[in-house]
């Protein structure tokens, strides 16, 4: 990114954060269980009733997890191998995940419709010498002494020195046991599903009306709405036919050749959803920043989520031609250390901005963190051009999310939340969760609907002011000024 | 091929004639994007390049880039 120049008061660029240029915080490793913290690093899976064969199925296709049935196993099962378990009696599973199988598994579980019922990691059990616990209303319950963490029944256990001095017997791992183990967790589970499916790691802890994405990037406390402020989103398109969106402004265009713009991907409807969805959706949560805004849909990837560079530049033409004042672009191709940026792009997006049209990009994908931080992606890369990180919940930068690598526009501008990202999609499903910096990159074009109509900020200047409100986060590698704030 | 033909500043009022210049000079399929100053088509050869590039008005010709690819809507990264 540019150094903004200060001889005339104007804002010839975007700005970068002083002093963080080349700044090493703390790095922050990808989240997930790890070994230590009574955790094992593995997790524990319980399914729906009747669900373990579709359950085990879609962690194969979709985390890449290959649970072995343990009936199959017969038994050839090595007592002590730390296996990927399905255990068909009881309709769970136990096994390995590494980081990034880990937000595939959360995505998995969260749909709708999902066979899994809940995810746990998997904690260290001590072995206790069993006892015969009586719980104060007298009932006898065999089990392991001492608490576990799906104990739901007020019963206290007997202290182990006075289980000892009962004569104990030697622990079991008994089928009993772990019907109880699956009991409990499906209590646990009717507990925090009362509300609708999709909340589990999606709603804000503090305000489960709206998505955690919009609390922490104060969107949910502003009192602004982009009223006013075009906001266009070149995409894979929109279901027009979206109850969510009836009755809201909508110009679309396609530029896709042969396509209409009705989204047959989701890809668009979802971003559409993050940056302009309503402000009372007719389904909680809330998930859409600017609801406000008048939205305009440029398809410029086909139904496939494929998209022709002319036909993307044909998209940004159009949009600068109404007058959209932000232009969110969720899309982008993977660039090697040391390679520069798109000269057509940076000049277009020169030229955008000269007319009062800024354009945000995702930063891009291709990275796997900790071990893999690759370049901010094309176009985002162009120094006119806003580059938008990922980060999760915890305000760690996502697995995937790529870094400022490459000098001289590479950098990233801004992150925003781009992990487990509840938005709209297609009809009938209607929502859907996924990840990406393409989910991170409506956020922030949201926001700067939220800035325009509350400041009457335009082009650079736009820019420059939202990116001094982020809360500042490091390495500016990865998230540039910090977390995106709308107040 | 498909080309990007980015006009220069100076040039903008004028994209139509330049557009004309273009397509004697062997640009097919022209479109005009008015309101950034490009102008996007196909020549058949590499050879008409050259003489594109000679027109007035014209600051750069490129290729145009690869085309973008999202995952599939079945993933869980998008």
């Amino acid at each position: 990114m540019d150094m903004a120049k200060k001889d005339s008061g104007a804002d010839t660029g975007i700005a970068s954060p002083s002093g963080n240029g080349s700044g090493n915080g703390p790095s922050n490793g990808a989240s997930g269980a790890s070994a230590g913290d009574g955790l094992t690093g593995r997790y524990i899976v319980a399914f729906k009733e009747g669900a373990s064969t579709a359950g085990a199925e879609l962690l194969e296709r979709k985390v890449g997890v290959r649970a072995q049935s343990v009936r199959a196993l017969g038994g050839e099962l090595e007592r002590g191998a730390h296996a990927d378990l399905l255990l068909d009696e009881i309709g769970a599973a136990v096994f390995s995940a590494a980081p990034d199988q880990r937000s595939r598994m959360l995505s998995v579980a969260a749909e709708s419709d999902s066979p899994i019922l809940i995810i746990e990691p998997e904690r260290v059990v001590y072995a206790i010498t069993m006892v015969n616990a009586l719980t104060p209303n007298g009932a006898s319950r065999a089990g392991y002494g001492g608490p576990s963490p799906f104990d739901l029944n007020d019963g206290a256990l007997l202290e182990p020195a006075a289980a000892r001095a009962q004569g104990a017997l030697a622990p079991a791992l008994s089928v009993e046991f772990l019907k109880g183990y699956r009991a409990a967790i499906d209590g646990l589970l009717s507990s925090v599903t009362a509300r609708a499916p999709l909340e589990t790691g999606v709603v804000s802890a503090t305000s489960p009306g709206a998505i955690w994405a919009l609390e922490m990037t104060g969107a949910l406390a502003s009192r602004f709405s982009g009223a006013g402020i075009k906001v266009a989103i070149l995409d894979t398109g929109m279901d027009l036919n979206h109850p969510d969106f009836a009755g809201r402004a909508v110009v679309t265009q396609s530029f896709v050749p042969g396509e209409e713009v009705q989204d047959g991907h989701g890809h668009g409807t979802h971003c559409i959803g993050t940056a302009c969805g309503p402000q009372r959706p007719p389904i909680l949560p809330r998930y859409g920043v600017a609801h406000g805004a008048a939205i305009f849909a440029g398809k410029v990837l086909s139904n496939a989520g494929r998209g022709a560079d002319g036909g993307i530049l044909e998209g940004i033409n159009w949009a600068v031609g109404q007058g959209c004042h932000v232009i969110s672009m969720s899309l982008g191709s993977p660039v090697a250390p040391g390679q520069s940026f798109s000269a057509v792009y940076e000049t277009v997006a020169r030229r955008a901005e000269q007319r009062g049209t800024v354009i945000v990009a995702a930063a891009g994908n291709d990275s796997r963190r900790p071990g893999q931080v690759q370049p901010v992606a094309h176009p985002a890369n162009c120094p006119s051009i806003v580059a938008v990180g990922a980060l999760d919940v915890s305000q760690t930068a996502a697995f995937f999310s790529n870094g400022g690598i490459n000098p001289s526009g590479g950098e990233v501008n801004v992150a925003a939340p781009g992990l487990d990202i509840y938005s709209t999609w297609p009809m009938p499903q209607r929502y859907h969760t996924i990840s990406g910096t393409s989910m991170a990159t409506p956020h922030v074009a949201g926001i700067l609907a939220l800035y325009a109509e509350s400041s009457g900020l335009r082009g650079f200047a736009l820019v420059n002011a939202m990116l001094r409100r982020s809360r500042s986060l490091t390495p500016a590698r990865d998230f540039g000024w910090g977390l995106v704030q709308a107040t | 091929m498909n080309i990007v033909v980015t006009i220069q500043e100076s040039a903008l009022s004028r994209l139509s004639s330049i557009a004309g210049a273009l397509r004697a000079a062997g640009l097919e399929d022209a479109t005009l994007l008015d309101a950034i100053g490009v102008i996007t088509g196909k020549v058949a050869t590499a050879a008409k390049l050259e003489a594109l590039r000679r027109v007035d008005g014209v600051q750069s010709i490129e290729l145009a880039g690869p085309d973008i690819e999202l995952p599939d809507p079945e993933s869980p990264i998008q």
